[in-house]
C-alpha cells in the first residue's frame, strides 16, 4: 500500500512540480543540482538566507522545499514547510500569486495526509483545494485557450512564468480543475453553439435540469472512480469528478448556456468511459490518462 | 360523550382501513420480494411511485465484453418488459437530465477488518434529487436498492456467474415498479448508456 502510494505520489507532484516550473518561485538556480538531496540542501539555505519579512520570498521558499520534501517521501517536514508557507502567505502581497501558492500547499498537503493515512485532514484540505478551484476563475474562461490569455488572466509577470513554468500538458491539467466558468455573467464570452456538437439536447433547459445532468454525470463517474483499487487514485479521481460537479452546478445556477455548464463534466465521463472500455481501469499506471487528455 | 368515543375511534378506523389496502395489494401481488434487509416496506410513499425517466449506468467493473453484451440484453428485456428502452450514445443527455439513476454495481465484497469474503456483490439501486424536509438540503441519495450474492470471488473469469443476479435485481426491479405504480398508464423510459463490445 505504502510503495503504491508512494508511485501515485511521484505521480501526482510530477503533475504540479517540476524543477522548471520551481524555479519560478523563488527564482533559484538548480542547475547545479545532481539530487533531490541538493535541491533541499539549496532550498534551506535560501529559506535561511532570506529577510524574515519577505513573506513573499519566503512562501514561495518553504512551499518549493515541502514539495521537495514530498518527492522523498518526507511527509512530516513537508507539512511542517507547508504550515510555515501558510503562516507566510496570510502577509502576501501579490494577490494573483497567492492563488498559485494556495493551491501548492493545499495539493501538497492533500498527498501528505493521505499517504500518512489521516482521513480526516485529508479531506479537509481536499474541500479546501475544491474551494479554492471553485472560487478562482469564474469570471473568465481559461477553456481551450491558450498560453497568451493566462498571462492576461493572472498578470504579465505572473502569467507568463505559469506557462513558461508547466508544459502544455500540465498547463491543461491545472486548467482542468478552472476551466468551467460562468458563461452567464459575461455575454460576449458565450460559446457559439457550433462548438458544443458533441453534446446534444434541446437548446434551452432549465437549470434544474442543468444540474441533473451535471450531477447524474458525476454519480457515473464515480462508478468508474470506484474501481481504483489504490486509495491515491481514488481520492484524485473523486477530487476532480468533485471539482467539476460544484462548478458546473454554479454555472446551471448562474443560468449559464447549459450545453457550455455541461460540456467540461460530460467530455471528461466520456473519456473515463473510454479509457475504462479500451481496457486502460483507473489504476496507478493510467492516472494520467484519467487526469490529462 | 359518544362524539368523545367516535374521536377516539376514527383514527384506529382509518389506520385499519390504510392498513387493510396494503395487506391486500401486497396479497395480490405475492412475487413482490420485500426483505427489509433490502428494500424497505413502503405502506406509503413508495420512491419508485411517479419516476418515469432513469439513467441506467451499467457494472462498469465488468471486464469481459461478452459479459457486458449478455448484461445489456438482459436490460433491455427485463426493462423492455415495462416501458421503453433508448440505446443512448455518450453524447445524448437527455438521460441524465432525468436525474433518476438506475445504478447497477458488481463488486468484491469487504471484510470488517479489510480482508475481502470470497463472495461477490450484486447491487441495483435507484437514485434520485431530494430535498430533506428537515433541514431544507438537496441531496441525491439512493432511494431504493436491493442486493444479491454471488458464491464466488470476483474475478475476470467468475463474471459470467453474475448473470443470474443481475436478471434476478432486474425482475425483482420491474415487479416493485409496477407494484409502486399500479395507478399509473404511463410508461417508464429507460435511457441506457451502453459500453463497446
Amino acid at each position: 500500500m505504502y510503495k503504491n502510494c508512494l508511485q501515485v505520489l511521484l505521480l501526482l507532484v510530477s503533475i504540479l512540480v517540476s524543477t522548471e516550473n520551481r524555479c519560478y518561485a523563488a527564482e533559484l538556480k538548480y542547475d547545479s543540482c545532481n539530487s533531490i538531496e541538493d535541491v533541499i540542501a539549496l532550498e534551506s539555505r535560501a529559506i535561511f538566507d532570506t529577510n524574515f519579512s519577505d513573506h513573499d520570498e519566503l512562501a514561495q521558499l518553504y512551499v518549493s522545499r515541502g514539495e521537495s520534501f514530498l518527492l522523498t517521501s518526507l511527509y512530516e517536514n513537508a507539512l511542517e514547510d507547508f504550515h510555515e508557507a501558510k503562516y507566510h502567505l496570510g502577509y502576501y502581497s501579490q494577490e494573483n500569486d497567492a492563488a498559485i501558492v494556495s493551491f501548492r500547499i493545499l495539493f501538497g498537503e492533500v498527498v501528505c495526509f493521505d499517504n500518512l493515512h489521516l482521513v480526516e485532514e485529508t479531506e479537509v484540505a481536499l474541500k479546501e483545494l475544491q474551494q479554492l478551484s471553485a472560487s478562482v476563475g469564474c469570471d473568465d474562461c481559461l477553456d481551450q485557450q491558450p498560453c497568451p490569455d493566462t498571462v492576461a488572466r493572472f498578470g504579465p509577470n505572473i502569467g507568463a512564468e505559469f506557462c513558461k513554468g508547466f508544459s502544455s500538458k500540465r498547463l491543461q491539467n491545472i486548467q482542468e480543475l478552472n476551466k468551467l466558468c460562468n458563461y452567464g455573467a459575461r455575454s460576449d464570452s458565450r460559446p457559439q453553439e457550433g462548438s458544443y456538437d458533441d453534446i446534444l439536447g434541446p437548446e434551452v433547459a432549465s437549470p434544474k435540469w442543468c444540474e441533473e445532468i451535471i450531477v447524474g454525470l458525476g454519480r457515473s463517474m464515480d462508478a468508474i472512480a470506484c474501481l481504483a483499487p489504490n486509495h491515491v487514485v481514488k481520492v484524485a479521481l473523486i477530487g476532480v469528478i468533485e471539482t467539476l460537479v460544484a462548478r458546473g452546478v454554479k454555472c446551471c445556477q448562474a443560468g449559464g448556456f447549459w450545453k457550455a455548464c455541461v460540456a467540461p463534466i460530460a467530455r471528461k465521463w466520456k473519456e473515463w468511459k473510454d479509457n475504462k472500455e479500451n481496457h486502460f481501469p483507473p489504476t496507478e499506471e493510467n492516472l494520467l490518462k484519467y487526469l490529462n487528455e | 360523550m359518544k362524539c368523545l368515543g367516535l374521536i377516539f375511534l376514527m383514527p384506529i378506523v382509518l389506520f385499519s382501513a390504510v392498513v387493510d389496502t396494503n395487506i391486500q395489494r401486497l396479497k395480490r401481488s405475492p412475487e413482490i420480494y420485500l426483505n427489509p434487509q433490502d428494500v424497505p416496506l413502503f405502506y406509503t410513499g413508495n420512491p419508485l411511485d411517479g419516476l418515469d425517466v432513469f439513467s441506467v449506468i451499467p457494472p462498469y467493473s465488468i471486464q469481459s465484453s461478452e459479459v457486458n453484451k449478455s448484461i445489456e440484453q438482459m436490460i433491455v428485456k427485463e426493462l423492455g418488459s415495462i416501458g421503453s428502452i433508448i440505446k443512448a450514445g455518450s453524447e445524448n443527455l437527455a438521460g441524465f437530465g432525468s436525474g433518476n439513476l438506475m445504478n447497477i454495481q458488481i463488486g468484491k465484497v469487504s471484510k470488517w477488518d479489510g480482508g475481502e469474503l470470497p463472495i461477490t456483490r450484486v447491487t441495483l439501486s435507484i437514485e434520485t434529487a431530494v430535498t430533506i424536509c428537515k433541514t431544507s438540503n438537496s441531496s441525491n441519495p439512493r432511494v431504493w436498492s436491493i442486493n444479491d450474492f454471488v458464491d464466488s470471488a470476483f474475478e475476470v473469469e467468475s463474471e459470467k456467474e453474475t448473470l443470474g443476479a443481475v436478471q434476478k435485481l432486474l425482475r425483482e426491479f420491474t415487479r416493485n415498479y409496477k407494484f409502486a405504480n399500479q395507478s399509473r398508464s404511463q410508461k417508464p423510459t429507460f435511457y441506457i448508456y451502453t459500453q463497446k463490445d
